[in-house]
C-alpha cells in the first residue's frame, strides 16, 4: 500500500513540475553546465521514491542470521532493485569461443578471491578435448556438488585416459607483462597476483568444487578450517607446523608461522595496495589504523596464548571466511621483509633506497606449490613444482610455462595451440575463420567458456546535473527545457520501465562480440544467477518454500514471477528484458500518468562515446536506434537518442567512470560500469547500491 | 685540437642539459597524468576521498609531485620531540568530519580509552593546534593544502598537501647524484658493525677481493670464472629509478645490467661454511658410518624410520646425489655411536631446501661438519641484511651480508642487445661495403641492377613484413629457432634469424652509400688524372678511388657500435629478445617517468658520443681533416 502511495505522491510531484515547466515556455536558450535552475528533487527524496522499497527490504535481510533465509530474503530485494529499471544488466565477462587441452572444473571454483587462478591442480590431456567430453565431466563435476560420486584430479585422468588421452604435466600458456609487483599485499592487479599465488598460499583455499578448505590452516574436526566463537566476532585459525618459507630457488628460509599472518595484514594496511577497503570496517581497528588515530595493536589480528592466529571482526559476518581467499590475507615473514629494508607503520617507506622486498621474485619468499625458476620479461617465465610443498598431494602439474606473446601475431599463436605448444586460447573473430577451416567446429572442439561474477550494467541518470565537463568537453546539445523534460519523465516509473525494456542487448552486444556469440555472456541480473545457494529447504516470508539446491538467480525469478509478472527474465545467455510490446504498453501507461502533451516533443536521452573508438561509436549508434525504435508506437517517436562525442579517452573516462558521485555523470544513461564480488555472499553487490554514499554504485545511476 | 673538443663537449653537456629539461617539461607538464590510472582495478572500489589520496600518492610514486598527508607531518614532529604533548599522538592525528570545524583555540573530543562508572567512554576537551599550523607551514612552502570533507558512511575526511616538483630541482636532483661510490657509511642500521673497505682473500673464488663493510655490497671488487672475469660493485651512475611495469622498484643500472634467465643450481660452500670445509682438509683419520633412511607415518602418525642404506666413510669429503628430499642422512662413529650435526641427530635435506641434486657432506676426524646443500647463490652480489639473521643465515654467512642475487644462464638486457647488434654491425659492414664497391664496379650490369633490386625492396617493404617473411623462411626451412625463452639445444642458432633481420637494413644503405660514394670518387679529377697515367682500373679502384669512399662511411661506425646498446624494437619483440629495445616504448605507455627520463639521458649521451669518436676517427684516418682552427683564420 505504502508503495502506491509513494508513487502517487512522486508522480503528483512531477505533473506539478512539469505544468510549472510548460508555463516558462519553449524557448530553446542553450545548456549551461549544470543545465540550468530549476526545481531539482534531493537524491534523498529520489532515491526514496524510486529505491526505498528495495532499500527497506535490503536492510531487514541484512540482520537475518542464517545463511538460506537471508539469500531468499536478498534475491526478493535484488527482484525489487531490478523491477525498480533503474538500472539494466547488460553483460558479464567470458563466454568467448575456447579450444583447450584443460579438463573443466580442475581449477578452483570461486568467483571472487584470487583462487580461481590457482594452477595447481589443472588435469591437462594432451590433446585438445571434445565439447562432448567437456559436457561429460562438468555433468560428473555437477553431481559431485551435490553429493553424488567425486570430482577429484585422479577421477579426472581416469576418464581422460579412458577416452584415450595422456595426461601433460606442463601448462602452456602466454603472457605479456611480468608481474610489477611480488608482494602479493600491495596489488590488486590480476596481472601480478595470478603469478604470485602460483607459490603462495593463504589460510584457506576453495578446491574444485568450490568447497573452502585449509590451506595453511590447519581443518578442525569438524572439517572447518576455523572456529568461530560465541557472538561470531571471533575467528581463530591452527597454522599447521609443516610448512615452510622459501627462497626463490629452494632454500628453506624459515617456517610460517602465525604471526606472520599479522606482519602480513600491517604490511598491507601500510602498502596502500588498493584492496584494504576489503578490510575497512570489517576487521576490529582497521578505519582508526588506517586513519592513523588507532595503533596496530588496537587491530583485530593477533597471535593468541596457543600460538594460533585470531581474527576479531567490528560485528559477526558469516561470509567473512570467504574474504579470506583475497591475497590481502596472506602472510608474510616479518623477518625476511626486515632484511628487505621493509619497516612498518608511520615508518613504512617504499622509496627507500635499501627497500627491495618484492621487487622482483629474488626479493620475495614463497611457501607454495610452485617456486619460479625463469622470470624474463618479454621472452618466458616458468615455475616449477616445489618439491617441499606441504600439500603434494594437490600438486598435479610439474611445471607452469608461460611465453611471451606480442600480440601481434595471432595465426602463431594458433599455431602453436595446435601443435600443443600453448595448452589451450580462445578463438577471436580473426582465427575464428582458421579454426573453421581446420574442422575444429565441425569436430566439437570449440566450445563457449564460462562467464565469471562480474556484472556490467547501463543506468538511467535519475537526477542529471552535469551537461558538460570542466573542460568543456562532451557537451550535450539539449536545451534547457528538453535536459528538464528528461530528468522529469525519467523519474515516472513507466517511462523508465518503457526504456528498459527498449534495448536490443544482442544486437549491442553483437558489436563487440560478433553475432554468433553475441548472447554468450549476456546478463539479466545484478548478482551472478547461480552465485549461491541455499542447501537445505528454505521458506521464505511469505510461506513459500525453496527446495534446497535452489540457485539464487532461481529465487530472483521466482520473485519477479510472483511480485512482478514475470516481465522480464533473469537467467544468463539469454536477453531477458528486451521486449518491444511491454515497453509499449508501458509507454502507453506513461502517457496516461503524464499526459499526452508533454511527449508533443521525443524525450531527449543523452549517451556519450568515445567516437575515435569505432566498436564504441557503433555501440552507442546501435542503442540509438534499437531504443528509438522501440519507443516509437504507431509512428508517434517517444524518445530521441543524442550521441555525445567524448573527443579524447580522458573526456571520455571522466564523463562516466571517473565522475566522482552522482551530480557529475555527464549523461542520461551509461553502459560503461561493472560490479565484481568481494566475497561469498550477494551482499556484495547489493550494498552497491545503498543510499548517501554508503553505495557504490549508486552514482552510476546519478545519485549521490 | 684540444680546445676544438673541449668547446664540443662543452656544447654536447648544454645540450644535454637542454634535452633533459624538454623531455622532463614533455612527460610532467603536457603529458596526461590520468593514463597511469586508466586500467587501476583499485580505483574502482574506493571511496572518492581515499580515491584522491591513492591518486597524489600514486603520482609521487611517478615523480610528478610531493605529497605529503596530515598524518605524515604529525609523524615527523612526534618523531623529532616536537610535538607538545607526545601522548595525545592519536588525538592529534584525528582530523575533523568537516574543514568549516578546523578553527584556531577549537576544542575538540579527545578519546582517553578509559571507561567511567557506566562503561561509557571518557572524552576530554582539547586544542589541537597542529591542524592550523600544518595549513600554514605547506602553504608557505608553496604547498596546496587539501581538505576532503567526510562524505557518507563509508568514506572519511583527508587532510594533506601537494607540490608539484619544479623543473629546475627536477634537473638539480637528477644530476647531482648521478656518479656514486659506495663508502663505509651507506648502511644505515643500528646494529653494531665494522665499517672499513680493504683488500680480502676471497675464499668463494680463491683471488682477492676489495671487500667493504658498511657498504651496501659486500664485494666491491672481484674476480671469478664468469666473463669478463673481473666485476665491481663498487661505482654506481644513478639514474633513477622505475616507476612501474615489471621494472618497478629497481634502478634503471639494474634493469640494464642485471642477468637474466633461468637459475643455475651448482653445490658452492656459503661463506659461513668454508671455515669448517677447511678444517675438514685437514682430516686424517676419518671413520664414520653414514646411515640413509626412508621415513614414512602409520597409521597413528607416528614416524617411521627405515634404514635404506649405509657406507663406510674414510675420506673427509662425499657427495650425495638426493632424489629423495624426506631422506634423513645419520652418522655414527666406528662404535656405534650417534654423531651429531650441529646439534641435530640427522640431516634431511627437506629442512634446508626443496632442490634435488648433489650434496657434499663434509667430515673431521670427530664429527659430520658440513653439510653443502645444493643453491643457486651468486654470493658475489651480498648486499646487507637489515633484519635479524634466521638460524639457517647464522650458519651459512659469517657477517649480515646473506642477502644474495640468483645465479643465472643468460645475459643482461643491455648484452642481449649489443650481442645481437654487434654481430648485426659486422655482418652489414662485411656484406655491404663490398657488395657497394662491386656495384660500383660493375654500374648498370647485372649485379648493380639486382642490388638496387634489393636496397629497393628493403627501402620499400615495412621492416615488420620482411622480419617476419625472413622468420618464417627461416624457420621452415632451415628449421631455426625463433624464440629466445625456447632456444633449442645450439645455444648460439637462436642469434641467427635476429642478427640478419637486424642486419638486411643495414646491409641495403651501406650498399647505397658504398656505392654512391664510390661512382662520385670515380669521376673526379685525381681519377681521370690516375687513368690517363696508366694506372689500371683495379689499382684505382682499390688503392685511390675505395679509400677516399671509405672516409664517409667510417664517421657512421662508432654510432653503429654504440647504437647496439639501445636495442632494436622491432627485432626485439618479434623474437621475443630480453633486450633493451622494449624499455623506452614499453616506458612511455606505462608512463614510467623515470624510466623515460634515464633513458632519454643515455641514448642522447650515446649519440653525443658517437659523433665525437666519428670525428676523432675521421682526423685519424684521414690526414686532410683536422679540428684546428686554423684554416679559418
Amino acid at each position: 500500500m505504502k508503495k502506491t502511495l509513494n508513487y502517487v505522491l512522486a508522480v503528483a510531484t512531477l505533473v506539478s513540475g512539469v505544468s510549472v515547466l510548460a508555463s516558462c515556455g519553449g524557448d530553446s536558450e542553450p545548456l549551461a553546465k549544470d543545465g540550468g535552475a530549476y526545481p531539482v528533487l534531493t537524491d534523498d527524496v529520489i532515491y526514496k521514491v524510486i529505491l526505498g522499497d528495495f532499500h527497506e527490504g535490503f536492510l531487514e535481510a541484512r540482520q537475518i542470521v542464517s545463511d538460506n533465509e537471508r539469500f531468499a530474503r536478498y534475491a526478493e530485494s535484488e527482484a525489487d532493485l531490478l523491477a525498480s529499471r533503474v538500472m539494466l544488466p547488460t553483460t558479464t565477462a567470458g563466454g568467448a569461443k575456447t579450444i583447450n587441452r584443460i579438463a573443466p572444473r580442475t581449477a578452483p571454483y570461486a568467483h571472487w578471491g584470487v583462487d580461481a587462478e590457482r594452477l595447481k591442480g589443472l588435469v591437462i590431456a594432451n590433446n585438445l578435448l571434445k565439447v562432448s567430453e567437456r559436457d561429460e565431466l562438468t555433468a560428473k563435476w555437477t553431481a559431485a556438488r551435490g553429493g553424488q560420486g567425486t570430482y577429484t584430479a585422479s577421477d579426472v585422468k581416469t576418464y581422460l585416459e579412458g577416452k584415450g588421452y595422456t595426461i601433460v604435466d606442463t601448462y602452456k600458456t602466454t603472457f605479456q607483462t611480468a608481474p610489477q609487483t611480488w608482494d602479493a599485499l600491495v596489488t590488486s592487479q590480476a596481472n601480478d597476483t595470478e603469478f604470485i599465488i602460483q607459490g603462495l598460499d593463504g589460510l584457506v583455499e576453495y578446491n574444485n568444487l568450490g568447497e573452502l578448505k585449509g590451506a595453511l590452516a590447519v581443518e578442525g574436526e569438524d572439517g572447518k578450517p576455523y572456529k568461530v566463537s560465541e557472538d561470531g566476532k571471533v575467528y581463530t585459525f591452527k597454522i599447521r607446523d609443516d610448512a615452510n618459507w622459501y627462497k626463490n630457488d629452494g632454500t628453506v628460509y624459515g617456517k610460517v608461522t602465525a604471526d606472520d599472518f599479522v606482519a602480513g595484514f600491517q604490511h598491507m594496511l601500510d602498502g596502500d595496495g588498493g584492496l584494504d577497503y576489503l578490510v575497512d570496517g570489517v576487521v576490529k581497528g582497521v578505519h582508526e589504523y588506517l586513519g592513523k588515530t588507532g595503533t596496530f595493536d588496537q587491530v583485530g589480528i593477533r597471535v593468541n596464548a596457543e600460538g594460533d592466529l585470531e581474527i576479531e571482526l567490528v560485528e559477526a559476518k558469516s561470509y567473512f571466511p570467504t574474504m579470506l581467499t583475497y591475497n590481502i590475507f596472506y602472510p608474510m615473514s616479518r623477518a625476511y621483509f626486515q632484511s628487505e629494508g621493509g619497516k612498518f607503520g608511520s615508518e613504512y617507506d617504499s622509496s627507500a633506497a635499501n627497500y627491495t622486498y618484492g621487487s622482483s621474485y629474488e626479493h620475495i619468499l614463497y611457501n607454495g606449490a610452485f617456486l619460479p625458476a625463469e622470470v624474463t620479461p618479454n621472452s618466458k617465465i616458468k615455475f616449477e613444482a616445489n618439491d617441499a610443498y606441504y600439500n603434494k598431494d594437490s600438486v598435479v602439474l610439474k611445471a607452469i610455462e608461460y611465453k611471451y606473446d606480442n600480440g601481434e601475431d595471432l595465426p602463431g599463436l594458433y599455431a602453436d595451440c595446435k601443435a600443443g605448444d600453448i595448452t589451450g586460447m580462445g578463438l577471436s573473430s580473426t582465427i575464428l575463420p582458421l579454426a573453421e577451416q581446420d574442422g575444429l567446429i565441425e569436430d566439437g572442439y570449440v566450445y563457449v567458456s564460462d562467464t565469471n561474477a562480474t556484472t556490467y550494467f547501463a543506468g538511467w541518470n535519475v537526477n542529471r546535473r552535469t551537461f558538460q565537463l570542466e573542460n568543456g568537453g562532451v557537451a550535450s546539445n539539449k536545451t534547457v527545457e528538453a535536459a528538464q523534460k528528461y530528468n522529469t519523465a525519467i523519474l515516472n516509473f513507466n517511462f523508465r520501465a518503457a526504456l528498459s525494456h527498449s534495448l536490443d542487448k544482442k544486437a549491442w552486444n553483437a558489436v563487440s562480440r560478433g553475432e554468433a556469440d553475441a548472447l554468450n555472456n549476456v546478463r539479466n541480473m545484478y548478482t551472478m544467477p547461480n552465485f549461491v545457494s541455499v542447501d537445505a529447504d528454505t521458506t521464505d516470508k511469505h510461506g513459500h518454500t525453496f527446495n534446497k539446491g535452489t540457485t539464487y538467480g532461481e529465487m530472483v525469478q521466482y520473485y519477479v514471477d510472483t511480485k512482478y509478472n514475470g516481465e522480464f527474465k533473469v537467467q544468463d545467455g539469454i536477453d531477458g528484458w528486451y521486449n518491444v510490446d511491454l515497453a509499449h504498453s508501458y509507454i502507453e501507461k506513461a502517457v496516461a500518468e503524464i499526459g499526452e502533451e508533454f511527449f508533443a516533443e521525443p524525450i531527449e536521452i543523452d549517451i556519450f562515446c568515445y567516437s575515435a573508438s569505432t566498436s564504441q561509436l557503433t555501440q552507442a549508434q546501435v542503442t540509438k536506434t534499437s531504443i528509438e525504435n522501440s519507443m516509437t508506437v504507431d509512428g508517434k517517436k517517444y524518445v530521441q537518442v543524442n550521441i555525445v562525442d567524448a573527443a579524447t579517452p580522458d573526456d571520455y573516462y571522466n564523463a562516466g567512470y571517473y565522475a566522482p558521485d552522482g551530480k557529475s555523470g555527464d549523461y542520461d544513461l551509461f553502459y560503461g560500469s561493472g560490479w565484481g564480488p568481494d566475497y561469498g555472499d550477494p551482499q556484495t553487490y547489493l550494498d552497491t547500491m545503498l543510499p548517501d554514499y554508503a553505495g557504490y554504485m549508486t552514482k552510476v545511476i546519478g545519485i549521490y | 685540437m684540444n680546445k676544438y673538443l673541449l668547446k664540443r663537449l662543452l656544447y654536447s653537456l648544454f645540450s644535454i642539459v637542454a634535452v633533459m629539461a624538454i623531455i622532463m617539461i614533455l612527460i610532467f607538464s603536457l603529458k596526461s597524468r590520468d593514463t597511469i590510472f586508466a586500467n587501476d582495478p583499485a580505483l574502482s572500489k574506493m571511496d572518492e576521498n581515499s580515491k584522491e589520496v591513492y591518486k597524489a600518492r600514486r603520482l609521487q610514486e611517478y615523480g610528478y609531485l610531493e605529497f605529503v598527508e596530515y598524518s605524515d607531518y604529525i609523524y615527523e614532529l612526534e618523531s623529532k620531540g616536537l610535538l607538545e604533548n607526545p601522548e595525545l599522538v592519536r588525538f592529534y592525528n584525528a582530523i575533523p568530519e568537516n574543514q568549516s570545524s578546523i578553527k584556531e583555540g577549537a576544542l575538540y573530543d579527545y578519546n582517553t580509552g578509559e571507561l567511567d562508572g557506566e562503561g561509557n567512554v571518557i572524552y576530554e576537551k582539547h586544542e589541537n593546534p597542529y591542524l592550523i599550523e600544518f595549513r600554514e607551514e605547506y602553504e608557505a612552502k608553496g604547498y596546496k593544502v587539501i581538505f576532503l570533507n567526510k562524505k557518507g558512511a563509508r568514506s572519511s575526511s583527508k587532510y594533506y598537501a601537494i607540490r608539484d616538483y619544479d623543473l629546475l630541482s627536477r634537473l638539480w636532483s637528477f644530476f647531482s647524484n648521478m656518479f656514486y661510490f659506495e663508502t663505509v657509511n651507506d648502511v644505515d642500521t643500528d646494529k653494531d658493525i665494522d665499517r672499513y673497505i680493504r683488500w680480502e682473500w676471497d675464499s668463494i673464488s680463491n683471488a682477492p677481493a676489495l671487500v667493504g663493510s658498511g657498504t651496501t655490497h659486500k664485494y666491491l671488487i672481484y674476480f671469478d670464472d664468469q666473463f669478463p672475469f673481473i666485476h665491481q660493485n663498487w661505482f654506481h651512475i644513478n639514474l633513477g629509478k622505475s616507476n612501474t611495469g615489471d621494472t618497478k622498484g629497481k634502478t634503471i643500472e639494474e634493469v640494464l645490467n642485471e642477468t637474466q634467465g633461468s637459475q643455475v643450481i651448482s653445490t658452492n660452500p656459503y661463506p659461513g661454511q668454508i671455515d669448517g670445509i677447511e678444517e675438514s682438509n685437514k682430516s686424517k683419520n676419518v671413520n664414520f658410518v653414514l646411515k640413509e633412511y626412508s621415513s614414512s607415518k602409520d597409521a597413528e602418525g607416528n614416524e617411521i624410520l627405515t634404514e635404506v642404506g649405509s657406507q663406510n666413510i674414510t675420506t673427509n669429503k662425499i657427495s650425495i646425489q638426493v632424489e629423495d628430499l624426506t631422506r634423513q642422512y645419520k652418522v655414527f662413529d666406528s662404535e656405534g655411536n650417534l654423531i651429531k650435526y650441529k646439534g641435530n641427530d640427522y640431516y634431511s635435506p627437506i629442512n634446508y631446501t626443496s632442490i634435488k641434486g648433489r650434496y657434499d657432506f663434509y667430515f673431521t676426524d670427530t664429527e659430520l661438519i658440513e653439510v653443502v646443500n645444493p643453491s643457486t647463490s651468486d654470493f658475489h652480489t651480498a648486499t646487507f641484511n637489515y633484519g635479524n639473521l634466521t638460524e639457517n643465515e647464522l650458519n651459512n654467512y659469517d657477517d649480515n651480508y646473506t642477502k644474495v642475487v640468483t645465479r643465472k644462464d643468460g645475459l643482461s638486457r643491455i648484452a642481449y642487445s649489443f650481442i645481437i647488434g654487434i654481430f648485426a654491425t659486422i655482418l652489414s659492414y662485411f656484406l655491404g661495403v663490398p657488395i657497394g664497391i662491386w656495384m660500383a664496379r660493375r654500374k648498370d650490369k647485372l649485379v648493380d641492377k639486382l642490388g638496387m633490386m634489393y636496397i629497393i625492396f628493403i627501402i620499400a617493404v615495412p621492416s615488420l613484413a620482411y622480419i617476419y617473411i625472413f622468420m618464417a623462411l627461416g624457420k621452415n626451412i632451415f628449421g631455426l629457432p625463433t624464440d629466445f625463452g625456447f632456444p633449442g639445444d645450439i645455444k648460439w642458432l637462436i642469434y641467427v634469424l635476429p642478427v640478419i633481420s637486424l642486419a638486411l637494413p643495414s646491409v641495403g644503405s651501406l650498399m647505397k652509400w658504398t656505392r654512391r660514394y664510390m661512382i662520385d670518387q670515380s669521376n673526379s679529377d685525381y681519377v681521370k688524372f690516375a687513368r690517363s697515367q696508366g694506372l689500371s682500373e683495379g689499382e684505382i679502384f682499390v688503392k685511390h678511388i675505395a679509400k677516399n669512399a671509405a672516409i664517409p662511411l667510417m664517421h657512421g661506425i662508432p654510432g653503429s657500435i654504440l647504437g647496439c646498446l639501445t636495442g632494436a624494437f622491432i627485432t626485439e619483440k618479434v623474437y621475443g629478445v630480453p633486450g633493451t629495445g622494449k624499455l623506452l616504448t614499453e616506458a612511455i605507455n606505462q608512463s614510467n617517468n623515470g624510466t623515460i627520463v634515464a633513458l632519454a639521458f643515455f641514448y642522447s649521451v650515446l649519440s653525443i658520443i658517437s659523433l665525437i669518436a666519428g670525428d676523432i676517427l675521421l682526423t685519424w684516418i684521414d690526414p686532410r681533416i683536422s679540428f684546428s682552427e686554423g684554416g679559418k683564420k
